[in-house]
């Protein structure tokens, strides 16, 4: 059995939401789990049962803040905070691998630091579940050998 | 024969820059061979590559504000003084420092007020 070691970095990418490009302004970009967990309750069948777990997801997004831009994503979150947007994250576009689903928009803290590159976070709850659809790692590809 | 364009994305941040001092009213050059200033004049120098955005990278870049006369009386000090403030409210930056730059056709440093200045170019130009 053979293991590739994989060694995967964002960027060149593209982030999406509605069907706007803002993956210029991010300097981060994450699609977080958050898992809560409940011990299950021990029965006299089941005496140690599997934990209740449920899992939800979020969009954080590092951004350079483009407040000057009507157009840009600090405007656009708060135009549309509280509305539901598709989004469609691809981490690196050599790769091709892309996350995508439906967020919650949510307003992002406005301003900083003066005369300083400005970043600032933002987290857009997932409505259900993302989807992924699998790139071509680069790695597979440049390793790749034909079958003995 | 013609040589082929080439046009890195340091290359569209120094252009950027230049662009936007030019939109405050500041003729700044990136060219150091012809650079002459004569009383004052901006230069912008090469990048360093300082961090990656999802879809962009950046740059810090030195812009220095250089006085063809030496620092030796208060108007020249002033008037270069005065340049080194423009430039800093049309970049947007925080700092400057006096310095001394060689180059060009000047044998001899000449005194300046260097600008490190932050510049966020994206990937690729929208079309």
């Amino acid at each position: 059995m053979s293991t590739t070691f994989f060694d995967s970095r964002l960027g060149p990418g593209t982030l999406t939401l509605g069907a706007t490009e803002f993956g210029y302004q991010a300097s981060a970009v994450r699609l977080t789990p958050d898992v809560s967990s409940d011990d299950g309750t021990p029965t006299l069948a089941v005496p140690d049962p599997a934990p209740e777990s449920s899992v939800s997801w979020a969009l954080n997004i590092d951004a350079i803040q483009d407040f000057e831009n009507p157009a840009g994503l600090v405007n656009y979150l708060m135009d549309n905070a509280l509305s539901e947007v598709a989004f469609e994250w691809t981490p690196n576009t050599a790769d091709g691998t892309s996350y995508a689903g439906t967020v919650q928009i949510v307003p992002m803290e406005i301003g900083g630091d003066v005369a300083v590159q400005v970043v600032t976070s933002v987290e857009l709850p997932v409505v259900g579940e993302p989807t992924r659809t699998d790139g071509a790692p680069l790695v597979a590809r440049s390793t790749a050998k034909p079958t003995e | 024969m013609t040589t082929p364009t080439v046009s890195s994305i340091a290359a569209r941040a120094l252009d950027a820059l230049v662009a936007l001092l030019a939109d405050a009213g500041i003729d700044a050059s990136r060219d150091a061979g012809a650079f002459y200033p004569q009383p004052v004049g901006v230069l912008v120098g090469l990048p360093t590559l300082t961090s990656r955005g999802h879809g962009s990278r950046t740059f810090t870049v030195p812009v220095f504000v250089v006085s063809g006369d030496p620092f030796n009386s208060e108007a020249a000090v002033n008037r270069a003084l005065a340049l080194a403030d423009d430039v800093a409210l049309a970049t947007k930056t925080d700092n400057y420092r006096p310095s001394a730059y060689r180059g060009g056709v000047n044998s001899e440093p000449l005194p300046c007020f260097e600008l490190s200045v932050v510049v966020t170019t994206p990937e690729e130009v929208s079309p």
